[in-house]
């Protein structure tokens, strides 16, 4: 799967950055090069939250769909 | 694992001046000038450097942005020793909202050139779309792929 880094820049300052398609924990190494390269380039990104992705997210991202549980009820 | 980030964006010029260089010779000059001037372009102003106050004075700035409707003009300073931007306008008299627009508009268009300019630094093929949005305004989505 390709990794991919998908920025949306709103209009007050604030920018979200999804990341997808990291083996375990790579994507915040990630995160801090990026913001490393953003700094050396006059860009201050001062983090405000960080979100991991539910496993749903992850399935989507892999096409595969998540199996819904069905309670059974044991009599 | 995979995670979405949201982070609040400032600018300061300081990697030149950490390096014992002028402020001009610092990369996010080229970008601030880049972001001016596509401000300029996608909302139809001139730019320049000086601005006029209330009395019709002059001020000299780094870059401006002025136009009919708003010839009094903002100005962009950077200052020569922290790095830090400064924009500068006297607003008085009902100027406030379009100087407050162009000037996140600046800022804005700074932050997707760097966006862009981060990706493709960390090998990555990007690609960069504009969304227009009635009551959000402009929204720019840089995708790298790698």
């Amino acid at each position: 799967m390709a990794r991919t880094i998908k920025a949306e820049i709103g209009p007050k300052r604030q920018v979200n950055i999804e990341f997808s398609g990291f083996p375990g924990e790579s994507c915040f190494d990630e995160a801090e090069r990026l913001r490393s390269v953003l700094k050396g380039l006059g860009l201050w990104a001062i983090p405000v939250t960080v979100t991991p992705k539910s496993s749903s997210q992850l399935s989507r991202e892999l096409g595969e769909d998540v199996a819904e549980k069905k309670k059974v009820l044991h009599s | 694992m995979s995670h979405i980030s949201s982070y609040h964006a400032d600018i300061r010029l300081q990697t030149a001046l950490e390096q014992g260089k002028s402020v001009e010779q610092d990369p996010g000059w080229e970008i601030l000038n880049g972001a001016v001037w596509a401000c300029a372009e996608e909302m139809n102003l001139d730019v320049g450097h000086s601005i006029r106050d209330y009395y019709g004075r002059l001020v000299y700035c780094d870059w401006s942005l002025s136009g009919p409707a708003f010839d009094r003009g903002i100005g962009i300073n950077v200052d020569r020793e922290t790095g830090d931007v400064v924009f500068i306008c006297d607003s008085y008299g009902g100027y406030e909202r379009i100087a407050g627009e162009i000037k996140e508009r600046v800022i804005q268009n700074y932050i997707a050139l760097c966006v862009t300019r981060a990706l493709s630094a960390l090998n990555y093929d990007v690609e960069v779309q504009e969304v227009k949005h009635p009551v959000d305004g402009k929204k720019v989505l840089v995708k790298g792929v790698l």
